[in-house]
């Protein structure tokens, strides 16, 4: 699976790349902000989107990429739920917990890539 | 005779399971530190049985006390340097660290090799605040003329905390300001918001130690 990676924390970044490669990723592209044209120029089928430094501009681009790219999945990374983000279709909005183990996120990212 | 060299003993708190292992794999990495592991959170009731010389502590999440975390961390490991890593790049945020007890604050996005160097000068003794924190906290106190302590709530939010600290509640302060309950209710979340507090207890001891009560 094609996956967009934003993620500003850079000493972090090697960790989640490996991770994601082992659960059957591809990485396109890692940015630390979130820049929706780029997004769609890059046109992933997954993008993966630490959400806890967003502020109300990322989520309006967040959600411009839900609303104007069907068929993206989107992988939330965020310590806890972010509120703001009303995934409309479960299917598509993947929520992943901070505190989860490297094995947790191992399975829930296989299962997600491999239901889509 | 052999060379000895003493090797800086690091323990790690982060909640953030993998993060906390990517940090243990980084600073392991450099000939000068020992990485002695790494938990979730601190917890004084059974502390880990190691003898660090320096705690990375990562402090985050809208509810957390960074006081109350530090002084847990000081509990645990006594006279161990904490260095704080944070999302927050606010500087009132670094400052109630500091004031805490922290020796050095960064953000969360900093670079692997800015944090080895302040892990370095903290191990070393001195502290270190990350750049883009102290040149905040520097402009805010050149724009105000050096009355930096408490610029970030507006006039009329001093004003609400000091009468919560007065033990007034939202509706009395809306009757002694002539503003509406639900102005009130505002500010205070304002107020909450801006100090990185989540109860009206917290503000109260803020006005204390600002002298505005």
């Amino acid at each position: 699976m094609r996956t967009y990676v934003v993620e500003p924390q850079q000493i972090f970044v090697p960790s989640l790349l490996a991770l994601l490669q082992e659960s059957g990723c591809s990485i396109v592209r890692v940015q630390s902000a979130l820049d929706p044209l780029d997004v769609v120029r890059a046109g992933p089928q997954m993008l993966f989107f630490d959400a806890d430094t967003i502020d109300q501009a990322g989520t309006r681009a967040l959600q411009f990429l839900i609303d104007s790219m069907p068929k993206l999945g989107v992988c939330v990374y965020a310590r806890t739920a972010p509120g703001a983000l009303k995934p409309r279709e479960s299917t598509r909005i993947l929520h992943v917990q901070k505190s989860a183990s490297h094995e947790t996120l191992l399975g829930i990212l296989g299962r997600f890539t491999a239901g889509r | 005779m052999p060379l000895t060299t003493t090797k800086t003993r690091i323990f790690i708190i982060e909640e953030q399971a993998l993060f906390g292992k990517a940090l243990c794999q980084l600073l392991a990495a450099e000939p000068t530190f020992e990485v002695l592991g790494d938990l979730p959170r601190v917890d004084p009731a059974s502390p880990p049985r190691v003898a660090a010389d320096l705690i990375v502590l990562d402090l985050n999440g809208p509810s957390i006390d960074y006081g109350d975390e530090i002084a847990r961390c000081r509990q645990v490991f006594g006279k161990a340097r904490v260095c704080v890593l944070s999302t927050q790049l606010r500087p009132e945020v670094m400052q109630r660290c500091v004031a805490a007890g922290a020796d050095a604050y960064l953000a969360k996005d900093v670079s692997p090799s800015e944090l080895i160097r302040a892990v370095k000068t903290v191990a070393g003794g001195e502290s270190y605040v990350d750049p883009r924190v102290a040149g905040s906290l520097l402009r805010k106190k050149l724009l105000s003329d050096g009355r930096y302590a408490n610029d970030e709530l507006s006039e009329r939010e001093g004003d609400v905390v000091r009468l919560i600290a007065q033990g007034l509640s939202n509706r009395e302060i809306g009757l002694r300001l002539c503003l509406s309950e639900k102005t009130v209710k505002n500010h205070v979340s304002r107020i909450l918001s801006k100090l990185n507090i989540s109860a009206r207890a917290q503000a109260v001891v803020y006005a204390i130690r600002m002298g505005l009560v």
